[in-house]
Parts: structure tokens; sequence; C-alpha cells
């Protein structure tokens, strides 16, 4: 059992279902991301867990209490919204005193919580501002600092950084999670964007249409995908569509125009003949190999790109058009030929369905 | 999945765990179900005591209310010697069919012709720019602000086929011999299309200026002529604003009670309930004037649900991303001339009713067709003349009393027709709104039935035995409460609904949560519906002309000044007093509309969400 318990929670809203049985077990003092795509149903199960939505089923359990329909101001699980949230007509001494003036504490407690808080988010000197006279960052810590003064026993963020541009949402993340961890915090943390949930996160649950995917540590989401739907939302793929030719000790065979492409095999009911994904993440193919082994194929340059770090170079190849990423720039002529080559332990071949965002 | 019923009763028990959303339901619920839905229901159980169906029989056999064979002619033509000279005089009057039959015919003959005219000039104003468009904008909503009776008697004044100024421009001052004349059903049409395109114009405006810009830029990037943006997505998509000002000038010009008395028009169905009260304690319970009162209120609301449902089938979701207004587009100079010689000569015309007020209030005696001296007698009389002086005083105490209530019922209906999701708050969201239709003349009947009986009889909500104070104050209470809960509710769906839940968060009930975190934030919407709801108690016509004279008219009386205004209208000494107190009722209005609109960033009238 854990901190936080989701068990078998649904939720729908009119015929749309937004949460289908999620069940998750929250660990104390994890930070724990829900990441998905839009319409996923993250925010409504955070919702949930903070008492704003009540579930059609299923049950929510905090620090072993049934909290399903215990009302949201008695649960001590506090949120940070996606737009912050912060009263307009409250300084942001106000705004972080709120919570502690609901609890009755003292006024020198008081001064004496709120300046610490200011100091943990860094924005000392600034009590007596309005939140329009705060930049977004400064706003989104005020909205933090409100949180974290009541000293909650969960902390719910929802899409927090999301409001921030990308240079200050990298800061951020980084801060929020040293601050989070700082003062040992449950927290859950609901994001679209996978980085900052790899970043931020102790564990994440990838959801998609109201259902958990997979759970997982950042390392085993990225390199474990339990499904297509994962494989191809967490990182970048390559997506090529192939037959089952032969399946041997979890390794499977699997053709593509006449070619063989040989890796893991990541559907557990996945039979020879059946349709399948193979799914090649574009980080770990190789250019230039030689050689008469599995997994290596002849191609020409289509076009190359520079994205900061990396080149994102396209390669039209025997079994299709690939996306490959290489570090630094890449210098090959466009039209030229190049092998490319992967390892089968880099290359998840999963029974084919659809898949939608 | 099918929801269990432990799953249901855990909701409701969750919902109603909190104090606050039991208060802010519960009590407006019980106010509204006491006063406005007990009131139009008592008519029908009274109704169902008698014989209903020998009223009816009595009601459809009777000449009085249904008529197939018409008395009276349209328009009445004939030569006469007037001053001396022979003329000819053209009556536009209208044929009567029994009141029940006239009343639709003067209200689908008002609906249509404002229909038409508000569409147009709402076209014109919010797609065209052209030189004076908001001299002309401003001019047409003048007839938002009006001044029971005295308006309509400047109707009247004014298309006088003896006295009126039309008849002395075109006989005594051209030379042409005809006078022509509006009186009757025609009178009461013509009255009704000045004061009422204005809903049209404004409920159609409001659906143009909804329109995104981009709908007809695409429209125009495909190919489209103008006239064909106009048919295909301009008209289609304005038409629950069409649809909502229809039904809505249909409904008040069906119920309206003044004009009907201006032009002493009685065959018609709410001119009927009005004269039951001319002896209340047999009259209001009559066959005939319950049978009337049900009629109108069945009607009336029939109209407004049935239009408020197509207006919510109808409202076209927001599927593009932002919004871009309405470009004006150039008028061309054939539209310009068009526009200045046929709807700026419309616009002034439907501003004399205002123009004629002030006329009124500021002359020594308005008979003949001009108006003699420059006085300000008529405003010392509020003060020297004691039957006024109490009506200003009771009027205002009777506002600033239903301003109180209205206030509070209308910030816990906001309130939980924007927080609490269900059936109940639907409902409570639909008997809020529907004051809008219901006739006042139905409130009228209602409140008197209900309170003439036990257990209120005696008491002092009693018209008759204590005082119609109560009575009246009660009624501007439910009239209007539409018009701020409209107001506030804009407010609240203003305000993120994130601001509540994080107090909700950090521990606060939901009452403290509301209080500190929404309602300063809504302050200006309370005060911007506060100051339409008092204008509009001010002017309040149907409830006070019916309750206010029940305990007589002698010093210390209980009436409004809608009452004295209707009391004092064509009686020698009275008109230009009720001129005096319509044209400080429309400062009033103008003061209100104009703040409120600033705050509110739109004008509070009556429309359909």
């Amino acid at each position: 059992m854990g901190f936080v318990d989701i068990l078998n929670v649904t939720k729908k809203f009119g015929n749309v279902v937004a949460l289908d049985s999620v069940t998750l077990s929250i660990d104390r003092g994890e930070i724990f991301a829900v990441l998905g795509p839009s319409g996923c149903g993250k925010t409504t199960l955070l919702r949930i867990i903070a008492g704003l939505e009540l579930p059609d089923s299923g049950k929510i359990i905090i620090n072993g209490v049934d909290v399903t329909y215990e009302k949201p101001q008695k649960r001590r699980a506090v949120m940070v919204f996606q737009n912050w949230a912060l009263w307009p007509h409250m300084t942001v001494f106000e705004n972080i005193a709120y919570g502690l003036k609901i609890r009755g504490v003292s006024r020198n407690e008081i001064v004496k919580k709120v300046r610490w808080v200011l100091e943990l988010v860094k924005l000392e000197g600034l009590e007596d501002r309005y939140p329009h006279q705060l930049s977004g960052g400064q706003q989104q810590r005020v909205a933090l600092a409100r949180a974290l003064v009541v000293e909650p026993e969960l902390l719910l963020l929802d899409e927090p950084l999301s409001n921030l541009d990308a240079r200050l949402r990298i800061e951020m993340r980084d801060e929020l999670r040293s601050l989070v961890k700082k003062l040992g915090i449950t927290a859950i943390y609901v994001t679209h964007d996978q980085e900052e949930a790899m970043v931020v996160a102790d564990r994440i649950a990838v959801m998609n249409r109201g259902r958990v995917m997979q759970v997982g540590t950042p390392s085993e989401i990225f390199s474990k995908p339990r499904d297509l739907f994962v494989a191809t939302f967490i990182g970048r793929a390559n997506v090529i569509r192939g037959v089952a030719e032969k399946i041997e000790n979890g390794i499977v065979y699997a053709k593509v125009n006449d070619k063989l492409i040989v890796g893991l095999k990541s559907s557990e009911d996945l039979s020879i003949g059946d349709s399948v994904a193979i799914v090649l993440r574009p980080q770990f193919i190789k250019l230039g190999c030689r050689g008469d082994e599995d997994n290596i194929f002849i191609g020409r340059v289509l076009s190359s790109k520079a994205i900061g770090l990396l080149t994102e170079v396209k390669i039209d190849t025997s079994i299709g058009i690939l996306t490959v990423a290489v570090t630094g720039l890449y210098q090959k002529d466009i039209s030229g030929a190049v092998n490319i080559c992967f390892d089968k332990e880099n290359v998840y071949i999963f029974r084919y369905e659809e898949v939608s965002f | 999945m099918k929801i269990s019923l432990e799953y249901k009763i855990n909701r409701a028990t969750f919902l109603f765990s909190e104090p606050f959303y039991i208060v802010s339901l519960f009590i407006p619920l019980t106010y509204l179900v006491i006063f406005l839905l007990i009131p139009l229901a008592i008519p029908l159980t009274e109704l169902l005591k008698a014989n209903p169906i020998t009223i009816a029989n009595y009601v459809f056999q009777n000449p009085r209310y249904i008529s197939l064979n018409p008395i009276g002619s349209l328009i009445e033509v004939k030569n006469v010697v007037f001053g001396g000279r022979n003329i000819t005089i053209a009556v536009l009057k209208g044929v009567s069919f029994g009141s029940i039959i006239n009343s639709f015919i003067v209200a689908t003959i008002s609906t249509l012709i404002t229909t038409a005219i508000g569409i147009a000039i709402a076209l014109i104003l919010s797609i065209y720019d052209f030189p004076g468009k908001n001299i002309l904008r401003n001019l047409a909503i003048v007839p938002l602000f009006a001044a029971p009776f005295a308006s309509g008697y400047v109707v009247k004044k004014f298309f006088d086929w003896r006295y009126g100024l039309l008849s002395y421009v075109i006989n005594d001052v051209i030379g042409i011999p005809l006078r022509i004349g509006f009186e009757s059903f025609a009178g009461v049409i013509l009255s009704e299309v000045l004061s009422l395109y204005v809903i049209v114009y404004l409920n159609v405006s409001a659906a143009i200026n909804s329109i995104d810009y981009t709908l007809i830029e695409q429209a125009l990037n495909l190919g489209s002529s103008f006239r064909k943006i106009l048919k295909d997505i301009i008209i289609p998509l304005s038409m629950p604003g069409i649809a909502a000002g229809a039904s809505l000038t249909f409904i008040l010009s069906i119920e309206d009670i003044a004009n009907p008395i201006i032009f002493k028009e009685d065959r018609l169905i709410a001119y009927e309930i009005f004269r039951s009260f001319q002896d209340p304690t047999t009259g209001s319970r009559s066959p005939g004037a319950l049978f009337m009162t049900i009629l109108i209120i069945l009607i009336s609301l029939g109209v407004f649900i049935g239009i408020r449902r197509y207006v919510s089938y109808k409202r076209y979701a927001a599927i593009t991303r932002g919004f871009k207004p309405l470009k004006p587009l150039k008028l061309s100079r054939k539209g310009i001339a068009l526009v200045y010689l046929f709807i700026l000569p419309f616009l002034l015309f439907a501003s004399i009713p205002q123009i004629g007020v002030f006329i009124l209030a500021f002359s020594t005696r308005w008979y003949e067709p001009l108006p003699e001296g420059f006085t300000l007698e008529n405003f010392a009389a509020f003060v020297d003349d004691k039957i006024v002086f109490t009506a200003i005083r009771n009027s205002i105490v009777y506002s600033l009393t239903a301003l109180a209530i209205i206030a509070f019922m209308s910030i816990l209906i906001a309130y939980s027709s924007a927080r609490i999701k269900g059936s109940l708050s639907y409902f409570l969201d639909t008997l809020a709104t529907i004051p809008i239709a219901v006739p006042g003349i139905a409130i009228a009947s209602g409140f008197f039935l209900l309170f003439t009986s036990p257990p209120f009889r005696g008491t002092l909500f009693d018209p008759v035995l204590f005082s119609p104070g109560t009575a009246i104050t009660i009624a501007y209470t439910v009239r209007r409460l539409p018009f701020m809960v409209r107001a506030v509710y804009a407010g609240i769906q203003q305000t993120a609904v994130e601001l509540e839940e994080v107090a909700l968060n950090l521990g606060a009930s939901r009452f403290k949560a509301f209080t500190s975190a929404v309602l300063p934030l809504m302050a200006l919407h309370i005060l911007g519906g506060t100051l339409v709801a008092f204008v509009y108690c001010l002017s309040e016509t149907s409830v006070g002309v019916m309750l206010g004279g029940l305990k007589g008219v002698s010093v210390g009386h209980a009436a409004p000044i809608t009452f004295i205004m209707q009391d004092y209208l064509e009686t020698l000494y009275g008109t230009q007093i009720v001129g005096a107190l319509g044209a400080i009722l429309i400062i009033l209005q103008v003061i209100a509309t104009v703040t409120s609109s600033a705050i509110l960033r739109g004008y509070v009238v009556i429309g359909v969400r």
C-alpha cells in the first residue's frame, strides 16, 4: 500500500470516458508524474485526488484514509494550478498567507512562515507586489510558495510550468524537483511534456484515453516501453510496418520489403504471421556500418537538418525512410549512399495496432 | 458503465454536506417557489375549483373573447369640416375579433414589423461603416429608456388626428387637406413597434457581433459574394438572436398593459385582466379574468421556454481558436443615401416618445399640437403635491428594499448556476430567468389571490387589509431578478473557477472561498446589475398599476409612482407631472445604463440565454 492509492477510478463526462478504471500507487516522498497527451484524463485524475471532482466509481486513499467523498478542504492535498490561480486583488504576501490564515495561524507565525517560503522560492522583497506586477516565473513561484507554506502532505502540480517560456521552463523544472525533494513532500506532477516528466519525476505513469498504459521509472519507460503507444509517445521513433516471420527466445524476425529486421519481442501476444510495428529510435541508428550481420541496410541521404547539438538526417533505406539522430554536424553529401545499422536490443517489435493520441 | 445507487447517494451526500451549496440552492429556490410559482399556479387552482370546462365553453362561445364576425373598420376615411375647412381624415384603427384573437393579432403584427426593422437596423449598424454611424447607434437604443404611460401618451398625442403634431404639420403647416390618426389597435401596435424594436435590434446585434470574422474571411477567400455570405453565414448564425428578440417582442407586446390603457383599447387580454382589478374582490376571481390570466401565462411561458430550448440547441460551439471581431465594410454612397433616407428618419421617429416626455415635463400645457410655455413647476410638484411626494418616497423605499433582496438572491442563484451541476440548479436557473417572460399582470393577479387568502390574509402581505407595499416590493424582486442574475452570473463566469478552487484546496470553506476569493472580483458586476435593477424597479408598471391603488390614493397612500402616473395621466392638472416623473425616470435609466454598460462592457437588456 502506497501513501496515495488510486483504486479503480472511473470518471465519465457525458459519454466521454475521462478515466477508465485507473489504479495507481504512489509512495511517500515520491515525485510521481502523470504523463499523457491532451485529453488523456490526467488533469481529471488530479482534480479527483484534490476533491474538486467526484469519481463515478473507485476510491482515493491518502495515508490510509479513504477520502473519495471527503471535502477538498479536509484533504491536505494542495494543488498548484496550470494557470497558477493567483488572486489578483491580493498581494504576494496575502496570497501566500491565505492558507495559514484559514488554519488560524497567529500573525507572527504567518509572517515568519511567509518569509521562510519566500526565501525558499527566492522571492524575498516582493511580498507587497500584486500578481500583475510579477513576471511569469515569479508568479509561478508565488503559486508554489502558497502551496508549500501550508506544509501539505501531498502536493498536486497541474502542468505548473506550461505557461512559462522554454528557457525558464528548463530552469524551473530542476529547481522545482530539488525544492520538493528538500522538503520531502509527496508530489503528483501532471504534464504532457515527456522531457519535463523524465527530469522531474521519480516514477511516471503514461496515460492515454483515460487508461494507464505503463508505470515505471523514466529509464524503464524509455527503454522498455510496454506497448506501441508508450514507445511512440516517449522519445522520437521511426515506426516501420512488417510481418513476424520467426519468433525465437524473445527475438522477433520481421520481414519488411523482403528484408529481415531483428528485434525484441515487445508484445506478449505476438505470433508468427502477425502484422507488426517495428520501433527504432533515431539515436540508436548508426551510420557507415559494414559487414554482413543482421540489421544492416543500405540507404541514400535525403536531407540533413542541424537541431542544436544534434543533426537530424533523413535516409531512404530498403526498409523505408528513417530519421537518424547524429551527434554534432553531419557533413555527408545529399544523395550520397550510406549504410545504416542498429542493435537488436534497441529494436522494439510490437503487434501492430492503430495508435491514436 | 452504469453508476450505482451507492455512488449516487455518496455524491448527493457530498454535495449536501456543503452548507453554502444548500444555502445558495435552497434559499432562492424556496423564495421563487413561494413568490413566483405559487402565484402563477393559483389562478389555475382557482379555475379548477370552479368548473373549468364550463368556463372554457363560456369564454370560447362569448363573442367578447372570440368572435369570427369582426367589428369596426381597419381604416376610417371620411371628409369632414375641420377648423372651417373641408378636409379628409384617415384614421387607422383595426377590427375586433374578440379579446383573445385581438391580442394575438396585435402581438403578431407588432412582432413582424418590429423584427423586420430590428434586423435591418442591426445588420446595417453592425456590418457597415459610414459617416455618422455612432450617432445612429446611440439613437437606436433611445427606446430602451421608457417612461411608463408618458412615452405612450406622447405617441398618442403625436398621431392624434385632431390635435396631433403630425396632422398639424401636414394640414396646417404644409396645407394638404388631410389629417392622419392612429387609434385603437393600430395605435397600440404603433406604440409597441416604436418601443420594442430595440429588443430585436440589441439581440440581433449581439448575435452578429459574436460571429468570428475569420468565418466571413474564409467565405470571401473561397469566392463568395457578400449577399451570399449574408444569406449563408451571417443570418443563420444570427438566428438565435433573431428568434430571441422576436419571441420576447411577442411576449412583451401581448402582456403590455400601458399602451392599451393609453389608447383606451379594452378589447385585449391584458386589459381584460386589468379591468377585473377595478373591482378586485370580485373581479379578480371572475371566471373570465382567471381564464385570461392562465392563458397569458401559458402563452408567455410556452413561447419563452420554447425559444430558450431553441437558442440553446442553436448555440454554435466555438470551434475556431481565438476570436476575430467583425471588420465593418465600407457602405457605398447609395447605401449611405438609403440609411439617411430611411433608417435615420425611423430612428428619429422612434425617439419621439422620449423627446416628447421632456417637452411634456417642461411645458405648462400641451393640449394643442404644439406645447405651450416653459416651466419647472411640474418638478416642484414632486415636493408640493403630497400624493406625488408619497408615491416617490414609496417607490424609492420599495425599490431599495427589493434591491437588497435581489442582490442577495442573485448572488446565490448565479453561484449555484455556475458551480453546482445537476437538475436542481438548472431548474433554479430557469426559474430565475422566466420572470423575463412572466406577464406583470399575471404576477399581480397571482399575488392578489395569494396574499388575500390564508395564511397571508390580514398579514403584512395582504394588499387590501394591510398595504400593497409588501406585495409590490416582492413583485419587484421577482420581476427584476433576471437583470441582476445575468450581471452577477457574467461576473462569476469571468472569474476563473481555479481562484475559488485553490482557496478550497488551502482549507477555506466554500463560503469563505467565495467571499474572499471570488466576490471581491465580482464587485463591479454586482454594482452594474444593482444600478440597472434599481431603475427598472422604479419604472415597473403592471404590478404597481394593478395593486398600487388597492388601499385608495389619499395622503399617506401606498402606491408607487407608476400608479400615480397612470392615475394623473390625461387629467387637467396631472399630465405635465406625469411628463416630469417620466423625464426623471428616463434620466435615471440613462445614467444606470451608461454606467453599467461601461462596467459590464455591454447592455443589461432582456434576452434569452
